[in-house]
């Protein structure tokens, strides 16, 4: 993931942000995302949001980075919208079967590069995800990491934090609360 | 399992039924014998209302002298979803109960009302949240603004509705003692339990440091939204109602939402007292 495939920009790497199956929030310069299919919610800091919301299937990444730089009142680096791409790619936020990848580009090369300028907010794209699961498999939180029984398991199981979620099982838990 | 439960609520199966309101919305629950009953009526939330069993929206049933594998709690108006199954229903079985009740609660009521995992107090006539997973000294913090003169909404599920008006749910306060959980009503405290519906106008996310200095940040409007969908009592309900529960914590984040790491409570309780004197919201 550090170090992505050099390959030269095309059109198949114009950036276009995915509409379908999302449900949108604006809350000021940021946007709160959740993803329909993958139940997931998403809140992009306005640096993501802007690069997102220009991701329009038209627009390059120069061009991007142009738009951005006048809106923030400052010279954007490439690297920058890079690196809000990759994020949100990552997260299944920009249309899928657009190859989007920059010669020699690696996000902790650029992190380093455009934290130093620090001119620019970096873009964050934060992730949470939700429990799919049934009233019968979901426990409370307040009774993380006990087989308490008011924990809403049953059966002396325990309710543990499963990367945010709280469900239950049968062995102790092995993640913090 | 439909018509199973038809037919035995036709031949006389069930023993009671109790109907209630919560701040609007209907609910109702019916039990195969008279301690289920008993159990019923405990764990039903302190402020709700007595309704019409017959016409409720959301109906459940507590079935306890069913045999093996046939007990439990199972939302009737939701395909009899299982909400807890159990062999016996004792003591221990009720807390589990009381919690699972309370998220099917949560799942029927919205998107008319939004339970969020939050202690919560009124001012005079504001609301105030206090945010915070498992340990981060919520109770704690909740019975320091109880012992300056705000009254109880809640220590641990908040109600409220679309607009971000917090209503009362209160209960007694989980303070956490050395060999588990004591129970601690208001007046313990010295307050109340409010009985008013108040307009949330200030959140406060603080986590436990051992000496750490109260210095919150306000949280941008999207981190405070995230912070609330973060916190949603029953999570799984942003799956049936996306767009209401986004535009629900997007509210609440323009109310103010401030977050950091708290050393002792009283100093927090001061600040928070102090904001709201100041004017804020």
């Amino acid at each position: 993931m550090e170090k992505l495939q050099e390959e030269t920009m095309t059109n198949s790497q114009i950036p276009k942000a995915r509409k379908n199956g999302l449900v949108i929030q604006e809350t000021g310069d940021e946007v709160l995302v959740y993803d329909v299919d993958s139940n997931r919610a998403h809140c992009l800091n306005r640096t993501a949001a802007f690069v997102w919301k220009s991701c329009d299937g038209r627009r390059s990444v120069p061009e991007i980075a142009a738009l951005l730089g006048k809106e923030l009142a400052n010279k954007v680096d490439e690297d920058l919208v890079w690196l809000a791409i990759d994020q949100l790619s990552n997260e299944s936020l920009l249309e899928s079967g657009i190859r989007l990848k920059r010669s020699g580009f690696s996000r902790r090369d650029a992190i380093r590069k455009i934290g130093l300028a620090a001119a620019v907010t970096l873009p964050v794209v934060a992730m949470l995800s939700f429990p799919n699961g049934a009233l019968a498999v979901t426990c409370a939180a307040s009774y993380c990491g006990t087989n308490d029984p008011g924990n809403g398991c049953g059966g002396g199981q325990y309710c543990c934090n499963s990367g945010g979620l709280y469900r239950c099982q049968v062995a102790p838990c092995s993640t913090p609360c | 399992m439909h018509e199973a439960f038809q037919h035995d609520f036709e031949t006389g199966r069930w023993s009671g039924r109790i109907g209630f309101a919560l701040h609007g919305v209907s609910f109702g629950i019916r039990f195969d014998d008279a301690a289920a009953g008993e159990v019923v009526r405990r764990i039903v939330p302190r402020a709700a209302l007595p309704s019409d069993y017959l016409s409720s929206e959301h109906r459940f049933s507590l079935i306890s002298a069913g045999g093996d594998g046939a007990n439990g709690l199972f939302f009737d108006t939701r395909d009899f979803e299982p909400v807890l199954k159990f062999d016996r229903l004792d003591g221990g079985t009720e807390k589990g109960l009381e919690t699972k009740f309370q998220f099917a609660l949560a799942l029927a009521a919205a998107p008319r009302l939004f339970f969020l995992h939050a202690g919560a107090v009124a001012i005079g006539n504001i609301g105030v949240l206090v945010l915070g997973r498992t340990g981060s000294g919520k109770t704690t913090l909740v019975g320091e603004l109880l012992r300056r003169g705000a009254d109880l909404c809640t220590d641990d599920c908040a109600i409220l509705d679309p607009a971000g008006n917090l209503y009362p749910n209160p209960a007694p306060l989980a303070v956490r003692t050395g060999d588990g959980r004591a129970f601690r009503g208001p007046e313990e405290f010295g307050s109340i339990a409010a009985s008013r519906v108040v307009p949330v106008a200030l959140v406060v996310a603080a986590r436990y440091e051992h000496g750490a200095a109260w210095a919150p940040e306000a949280e941008a409007s999207g981190g405070g939204a995230f912070n609330v969908l973060g916190n949603l009592f029953y999570p799984p309900a942003i799956r049936e109602f996306p767009r209401e529960t986004l535009g629900f914590a997007g509210l609440i984040a323009k109310r103010g939402i401030y977050s950091g790491t708290r050393g002792e409570a009283t100093e927090v309780a001061e600040w928070i007292f102090g904001t709201i004197g100041r004017g804020h919201g």
